[in-house]
C-alpha cells in the first residue's frame, strides 16, 4: 500500500491505498460517503462526480495514483458545519431530492455551475446536468432549483413560486414546504445500506448461469470450500428444500412458489447457480473459478409466441401443488411431469394456469355482450402492440447486508416491502419472525424492483447458516439480467364505434411474458385490463389474458405495472377508431370516457386473483385534466415547421390508477408523545424516497399543531413499527397515510383525555392548539405537550400517551389523468423529438406538491425512456448484449422535452387522507400513448411496438 | 498492474513497442478505464505528462494537441465550429473534461465523435513511431492499424464543414456520424467502421451489421441519407 498526498475539500490528505485502486472506491472507504457509483465504472450515471482540479469528472475514471497532488472537491465541502448551502436548500425545497442516491453529485454539480456562472443560462445547466443520470424526479425542477438557488444568494429568500398549494384552510397539508429527510440525502449522509456495512462484512458472489435453460447435472464446489476465507458455498445440493417466489406481496400471494434458493433446473441466462461466502471478493472470485459446474443445456423460450407454441419446451415441468381450491384432475395432471429436476410449482390458489403450456396464470372475462357491441359498430379497429423488456436501473443497486445479532438475523435493507422481506427470509431460513429484523434503510430508487426479495432472501440466509457478516450487491450487469423487469407484453386491441363517436365494444387479448420465474405474473398483466378498461364508459367490454413462462431475464413490478402497456394498447386503439371513423380524437375521449358515479361493472372479474369489487367512480379530475390539456396544448391547431422534412403532430391519453388494493393492503402505524411533548411516529409504510414519511410528518404537525421540527417518522423497522403491506401499487399515501392519521387522531383523543384529567376539565371543552399544547376554550387555560406527558409519567402518571393505527378500506380513491405530447417527426431521418409534454393529473389533495410535481416529472421521463429509448435486447441465446446504461438507452437531460409541465388537478377525495390520492405511478402510463398518437398526427403512421424509434417510423414510412 | 510514465513521446512508443501485448496508453482514461475497457488486466503507459495540450494557430493550419480535452476543442474559439459541434456528441460534460482527442482517434471506434469530422476535414495527424516523427493523413491512419503516437492534429484553420449524428439517445452510441468538408465526405458507421472519399456515394462502399445501434438496412439508408438532407 502506498500513500498518495492530495487536497480533499481544502484539507490536505494522504490516501492509502494500491496506485491502480480507482479514486471513487478510496475516496468513499476514506469516508467521503458522498461519492457513490452507480454504473461499476461505467462512466455515465454520475454518482461518482467530484470536481478535479476544477473540472467536473467521473471518480471512477481517475485511478488513485492520479491524484496525487491534485485538489478534490466532493459534497461533503458543500455544508458548513450542519448546514445546507444554498444549492443543496434550494434542491430540497424544489422537491427534487427523492430517492437521491446521487443528489450530493447533483448539488456538487450544480454548486460548481453557479461558481462558473452565477447566473447560468438553461443551456448551461442542461450542458452541467449532461453528466448525471436521474431516474426518479426528472429534470425539470433542477432548473427551478438553480433560480432558487440564485434567489436565496441574491435575497436572502427563494422569491419564485415552488409549487401551488393546495387546502387554504390546513396550516401545513398541500403545502411546498420540503421533505423531511431532504437535507440528510442532499447532503450524503450515510443513509442507505452501503453506508451500514462494517470493515470486516464477508462478501457474497453469485455464480451465474450462461445458459438460457439447463439442468445442473453436477456441481462440484469442493475445492473452493477449501479455500481460506471460504465460509460456505450455497447450491442447489445443500440449499433449503423451500419452494417461494420473490414478488412482495400480500400473503397467500397471487404468485407460484416456483423456486428455491438454488435450483437444480436454470431458466435463464443469469439465474443463480451457487452463492459463495468469501472473506473479500478476490476470494470468492478465485473460489468461483474453483467451482466446476456440469449443465445439460435444454431448449428455450424467450417470447410468448415461442412459448404457446406447440410443442414448446417448457420451462416449468415438475409436479404442481395448490395450497387452496386444488383441481380434481391434479394427480392426473402431474402424470405428467418431467424430469425430477424440474422442481415444484405451488400455487397458493388457483391462478388458471397450465404450465405444461408454460402457462403461468390467465383470467378473463367481461361485461355486456361483445358479439352484439361489435355488431352494432359502424367500425372496427383490431391490432396489437407490443411492448418491450424495461430495467428499472435504480441509481442504487439492489443491495443487502446481513448479520447476526443476540441470536437474531438483522437485515439492513433497500426495500419497499420490509413485512415481506421479513416474511420471505423467516421461510427461506425456516425461522420464526421474531428472529428477524429487517431495517429498511434509505431506498436510493426503487420503482417497482424493490418490491421483490431479490437478493435479501439469499443474503439473509447467507449470514444465518454462516454467522458472518454479509454483504451483497448486484453489478449492474446483474441489474439487467439478474433482477427483475418491466413484462414485455403483446396486447391485442379490438374496438369498434358507431359514427358518433360512441364505442360500442372493446375487447382487450393481452399476453404477457413473465420470464422463468411467475413474479407477479397475474396482478402485473391484469393492471393493463383493470386500469385501462374502468376509464370507458362503455357496455360491453372484456379480456382474455395470459402469461406465459420464458426463458428471459426475469419480469416483475414496475411502476405502473401492467398499466402503462394496457393504455398504449387501448388508448392507440381509440385514436385509430376515431381516425378510422373520421372524427376527431377528443370528442370520441369525452364521449365514451367515465364520470363520477358511473358503475364500473368492470371491476367484477378485474381482482387480484380473487373477485374485485364493484364500485362506482369516485372522485375524478379527468375532464379537467383533458380539457385544461386540449387548451395548453391548442388541441385542433396544426403546428407546421419552417423545414418540410420535419413534421408536427399533438396526442394525448387519458390514464388512471389506484390508491392501494382495497380489500387487500393494510397499514398500521404508532404514534407517541415523547416525554417533552415531541411526537414520534412509528410508521409500518415503507418511504422509498417518495416523500411518504414526509407525509406522515405532515399528518401528524396538522392535527396536533407542532412544528415538523418537533416531529420524528421511523418507519419500515419491523421491530419499531407495526405491520404494513408496503409500498407497492400506488399505496403509501392512501394505506400508509391513512394509517398515520388514525394513529395520530387517536393520539389526540388520548392527549385531550390526558390533558382533562390533569387540568381537571371536560375533554369536550378541550382541543389543541399551535405551538402544540392543549387549552380549554372554556377557561381559557393551557397545557403544554411537555408538561402533559412529563406528568403522565413521573411516576404517579397514567404513563406514556401512545396510540395504535390501523386502516383497512373497501373504498378505491382512483386517480385520473390526461397527459399530452407534441413532437416533431423528420419523414427523412426518422428522428423523433418530444417537443412538448404536458401531465395533468389528479392526485386528489397532493400533500406534498412539489414532491407530487418531480414525481409526475421523473415518472413520465422514465415513460418516454419506455416510449422511445429502453429497450433490453436479448441474442438468439438469451443474453442480454445491451446490460449497461450507455448500450441499454435510458433518457438523459437532453431527452427531455423542452416544454414540459406537470399540472395537479385539483379535487378533494373523501377516502384519502386530508383528500389525497396516488402520484407516481400513474404518471408512467400516459406517454407512450400520447406520443405514438401524435406520431401518427406528424406523419400518418401508427406505430405499434416499443421503443417506438427512428428505425421502426423508418420501415413503416417505406423508407427502409 | 503496472504503470510507466514516459518522459517523451518516443520513449512512450518504445514502451508501447517493447509491451505491445501487454501495455495500453493512458490518456484521458473514459475508455480504457471504464467498464471493461481497454485498460482492464493491461499496463498503463500513462502519457500525461508529454505536454500536448494546445490549440494553438500554426500559419495557416490548426493544431490541435492529442491530449487536449473534447471539452478544450469544444469551447475553444479557434476551432472551426462543426469540429466543436463534433466535441459535443460527447454529451456528457464529466466525460468530455476527461475524454482527450488522441484517444478518441487512437481507439478507432467506430463510433468516434471525431473520426468523421476530422478525416472530412483532411485532418493530418503528427505522431511518434519508435523511428522518429511521421506525418500520416487521419482516414489513413483510422483505416491502418498503425500503432503510432499521436501527439498533434492539424487542420486547415478555416475549413468549414458540416456534420450530422444519428443515435438512440444523445449518450448513446452513434449508430451514423456524416461529416462534409469540401468535396470530402466521410461516414463512421456503428459496426461497419470508417469511409471517405469525394462523392456522397461513399456509403455504397461499406458492409452494414445489425447491432445495438440498430438493423443493417436502417444504417444503410441513414448513410446514403445524410448528405441529402438540408443544412
Amino acid at each position: 500500500m502506498e500513500q498518495w498526498k492530495c487536497k480533499i475539500n481544502g484539507e490536505t490528505v494522504f490516501l492509502t491505498s494500491k496506485a491502480t485502486d480507482r479514486l471513487r472506491d478510496v475516496l468513499y472507504r476514506t469516508g467521503y460517503r458522498s461519492v457513490r457509483d452507480s454504473d461499476d465504472a461505467e462512466g455515465f450515471a454520475g454518482s461518482d462526480t467530484i470536481i478535479f482540479n476544477g473540472k467536473l469528472r467521473y471518480s471512477n475514471l481517475i485511478l488513485l495514483y492520479q491524484a496525487e497532488n491534485a485538489e478534490i472537491r466532493t459534497a461533503e465541502s458543500l455544508l458548513h458545519g450542519r448546514e445546507l448551502n444554498n444549492v443543496q436548500k434550494a434542491m430540497v425545497a424544489a422537491g427534487i431530492v427523492q430517492s437521491a442516491y446521487n443528489a450530493p453529485a447533483a448539488a456538487l454539480i450544480l454548486t460548481w455551475l453557479l461558481e462558473q456562472h452565477p447566473n447560468p443560462t438553461k443551456e448551461q445547466i442542461k450542458d452541467a446536468l449532461s453528466s448525471i443520470f436521474i431516474r426518479d424526479a426528472g429534470y425539470e425542477h433542477y432548473y427551478l432549483a438553480v433560480k432558487l438557488a440564485c434567489e436565496l444568494r441574491d435575497t436572502g429568500a427563494f422569491q419564485s413560486e415552488i409549487a401551488p398549494s393546495f387546502r387554504p384552510h390546513l396550516d401545513i397539508i398541500g403545502k411546498p414546504v420540503g421533505k423531511i429527510d431532504g437535507a440528510a440525502l442532499v447532503s450524503g449522509e450515510p443513509v442507505f445500506v452501503e453506508d451500514k456495512v462494517p470493515e470486516n462484512a464477508w462478501v457474497l458472489h453469485v455464480i451465474r448461469s450462461p445458459f438460457a435453460s439447463a439442468y445442473i447435472k453436477s456441481i462440484d464446489t469442493s475445492e473452493a470450500e477449501k479455500l481460506d476465507g471460504v465460509a460456505a458455498v450455497i447450491t442447489a445440493a445443500n440449499c433449503p428444500d423451500v419452494y417461494y417466489m420473490q414478488a412482495g406481496q400480500g400473503n397467500p400471494e397471487p404468485s407460484p412458489h416456483d423456486r428455491r434458493l438454488f435450483n437444480w433446473k436454470v431458466r435463464h441466462v443469469g439465474d443463480r447457480v451457487a452463492g459463495i461466502v468469501a472473506r473479500t471478493p478476490e476470494i470468492a472470485f478465485k473460489a468461483a473459478s474453483l467451482i466446476h459446474v456440469e449443465y445439460e443445456p435444454t431448449d428455450a423460450v424467450y417470447t410468448v409466441e415461442e412459448a404457446m407454441a406447440e410443442g414448446a419446451p417448457l420451462v416449468h415441468n415438475g409436479p404442481v401443488r395448490y395450497n387452496a381450491g386444488a383441481p380434481a384432475d391434479l394427480d392426473e395432471y402431474n402424470k405428467k411431469a418431467g424430469d425430477p429436476r424440474e422442481g415444484d410449482v405451488i400455487y397458493q390458489f388457483p391462478l388458471h394456469a397450465d404450465i405444461r403450456k408454460n402457462i403461468a396464470a390467465s383470467n378473463k372475462g367481461h361485461i355486456g355482450d361483445l358479439e352484439k357491441g361489435f355488431a352494432e359498430a359502424d367500425a372496427i379497429v383490431d391490432h396489437t402492440y407490443q411492448t418491450s423488456q424495461i430495467q428499472h436501473t435504480p441509481l442504487e443497486p439492489h443491495v443487502c447486508y446481513a448479520h447476526v445479532e443476540n441470536g437474531r438475523l438483522v437485515i439492513n435493507a433497500s426495500t419497499q416491502v420490509p413485512y415481506h422481506v421479513r416474511r420471505i427470509v423467516s421461510w427461506v431460513c425456516g425461522i420464526p419472525e421474531n428472529k428477524i429484523h429487517i431495517i429498511k434503510e434509505r431506498v436510493g430508487g426503487g420503482y417497482g424492483s424493490k418490491q421483490d426479495i431479490l437478493v435479501e432472501d439469499l443474503t439473509g440466509y447467507a449470514a444465518w447458516i454462516t454467522g458472518k457478516p454479509v454483504y451483497y450487491r448486484n453489478t449492474r450487469e446483474e441489474e439487467f439480467i439478474a433482477n427483475s423487469t418491466r413484462h414485455p407484453m403483446r396486447a391485442r386491441v379490438k374496438m369498434g364505434g358507431k359514427k358518433d363517436g360512441t364505442i360500442t365494444a372493446i375487447f382487450m387479448e393481452v399476453c404477457a411474458n413473465t420470464g422463468p420465474y411467475g413474479n407477479h405474473c397475474l396482478t402485473v398483466p391484469m393492471n393493463s385490463c383493470s386500469k385501462t378498461l374502468p376509464l370507458f364508459k362503455v357496455d360491453n367490454m372484456g379480456y382474455d389474458l395470459k402469461v406465459f413462462y420464458t426463458n428471459t431475464p426475469p419480469a416483475g413490478a414496475y411502476q405502473g405495472y401492467g398499466t402503462p402497456k394496457g393504455t398504449y394498447g387501448i388508448m392507440m386503439a381509440m385514436a385509430e377508431l376515431a381516425d378510422k371513423l373520421g372524427i376527431d380524437y377528443k370528442d370520441m375521449v369525452m364521449k365514451n370516457r367515465v364520470e363520477e358515479g358511473y358503475m364500473l361493472e368492470i371491476l367484477k372479474g378485474l381482482g387480484e386473483g380473487r373477485e374485485g369489487n364493484v364500485v362506482p367512480v369516485g372522485s375524478c379530475g379527468l375532464d379537467e385534466a383533458i380539457e385544461k390539456g386540449c387548451e395548453m396544448i391548442n388541441w385542433g391547431h396544426k403546428e407546421e415547421s419552417d423545414d418540410p422534412d420535419w413534421k408536427i403532430g399533438k396526442g394525448f391519453a387519458m390514464i388512471m390508477q389506484g390508491s392501494g388494493l382495497p380489500g387487500l393492503d393494510h397499514a398500521e402505524a404508532i404514534a407517541k408523545l415523547e416525554t417533552d411533548g415531541t411526537v414520534i411516529l412509528n410508521s409500518g409504510g415503507a418511504d422509498l424516497g417518495t416523500g411518504l414519511d414526509t407525509i406522515s410528518a405532515k399528518i401528524v404537525c396538522e392535527q396536533l399543531k407542532v412544528p415538523m421540527e418537533r416531529v420524528t417518522v421511523v418507519s419500515g423497522d419491523t421491530d419499531s413499527c407495526v405491520f404494513d403491506t408496503g409500498a407497492y401499487a400506488s399505496s403509501g399515501t392512501f394505506f400508509s397515510g391513512n394509517a398515520s392519521l388514525v394513529a395520530v387522531k387517536k393520539l389526540k383523543e388520548k392527549i385531550l383525555a390526558e390533558a382533562a384529567l390533569q387540568m381537571g376539565e371536560e375533554a369536550a371543552d378541550l382541543d389543541v392548539r399551535a405551538p402544540g399544547e392543549v387549552y380549554s376554550k372554556k377557561t381559557g387555560k393551557s397545557l403544554t405537550y411537555g408538561e402533559l406527558s412529563h406528568t403522565a409519567i413521573s411516576g404517579t402518571g397514567r404513563g406514556q400517551v401512545v396510540a395504535h393505527g390501523s386502516f383497512v378500506t373497501a373504498a378505491s380513491s382512483v386517480p385520473y389523468g390526461a397527459h399530452f405530447a407534441q413532437v416533431a417527426v423528420n419523414v427523412k431521418t426518422g428522428e423523433i423529438k418530444v417537443q412538448k409534454f404536458y401531465a395533468l393529473q389528479d392526485a386528489g389533495t397532493p400533500i406534498n406538491p412539489e414532491i407530487a410535481l418531480c414525481q409526475m416529472y421523473g415518472a413520465v421521463m422514465k415513460s418516454i425512456g419506455h416510449s422511445l429509448y429502453e429497450n433490453m435486447i436479448l441474442d438468439k441465446d438469451g443474453r442480454c448484449v445491451n446490460a449497461n446504461l450507455l448500450d441499454y438507452g435510458v433518457p438523459m437531460i437532453t431527452e427531455a422535452p423542452e416544454d414540459f409541465k406537470s399540472v395537479l388537478i385539483d379535487v378533494d377525495d373523501k377516502d384519502g387522507p386530508y383528500g389525497a390520492k396516488s402520484i407516481s405511478e400513474i404518471a408512467c402510463n400516459g406517454a407512450a400513448p400520447a406520443i405514438g398518437i401524435a406520431i401518427h398526427d406528424a406523419c400518418g403512421v401508427w406505430l405499434r411496438s416499443w421503443p417506438m424509434n427512428s428505425e421502426k417510423l423508418l420501415k413503416a414510412l417505406g423508407k427502409i | 498492474m503496472n504503470i510507466y510514465h514516459p518522459q517523451t513521446p518516443l520513449e512512450a512508443v518504445k514502451l508501447r513497442k517493447e509491451n505491445a501485448e501487454t501495455a495500453v496508453y493512458l490518456a484521458g482514461g473514459t475508455d480504457d478505464l471504464r467498464l471493461g475497457g481497454a485498460a482492464e488486466g493491461k499496463d498503463l503507459i500513462d502519457i500525461n505528462a508529454l505536454g500536448m495540450d494546445k490549440i494553438e494557430i500554426c500559419g495557416d493550419k490548426l493544431c490541435i494537441g492529442a491530449r487536449c480535452t473534447l471539452q478544450d476543442l469544444a469551447e475553444c474559439d479557434l476551432v472551426p465550429d462543426f469540429i466543436r459541434e463534433a466535441a459535443y456528441f460527447c454529451s456528457s460534460l464529466a466525460r468530455r473534461n476527461a475524454a482527450t482527442v488522441g484517444g478518441n482517434l487512437g481507439l478507432r471506434r467506430d463510433d468516434s465523435y471525431l473520426a468523421a469530422v476530422l478525416t472530412a476535414s483532411e485532418a493530418v495527424l503528427d505522431s511518434m513511431t519508435p523511428h522518429g516523427e511521421k506525418e500520416k493523413k487521419i482516414g489513413e491512419y483510422l483505416q491502418s492499424s498503425c500503432k503510432a503516437l499521436i501527439m498533434n492534429i492539424k487542420i486547415d484553420k478555416d475549413r468549414t464543414g458540416w456534420v450530422k449524428r444519428f443515435g438512440n439517445t444523445a449518450a448513446s452510441h452513434a449508430a451514423v456520424i456524416a461529416a462534409q468538408s469540401g468535396d470530402v465526405y466521410a461516414l463512421s458507421v456503428h459496426g461497419s467502421g470508417l469511409v471517405y472519399g469525394h462523392s456522397p456515394e461513399i456509403a455504397g462502399s461499406l458492409t452494414y451489421v445489425d447491432d445495438i445501434t440498430g438493423g443493417a438496412a436502417y444504417k444503410k439508408y441513414l448513410a446514403e441519407t445524410a448528405f441529402t438532407l438540408r443544412r
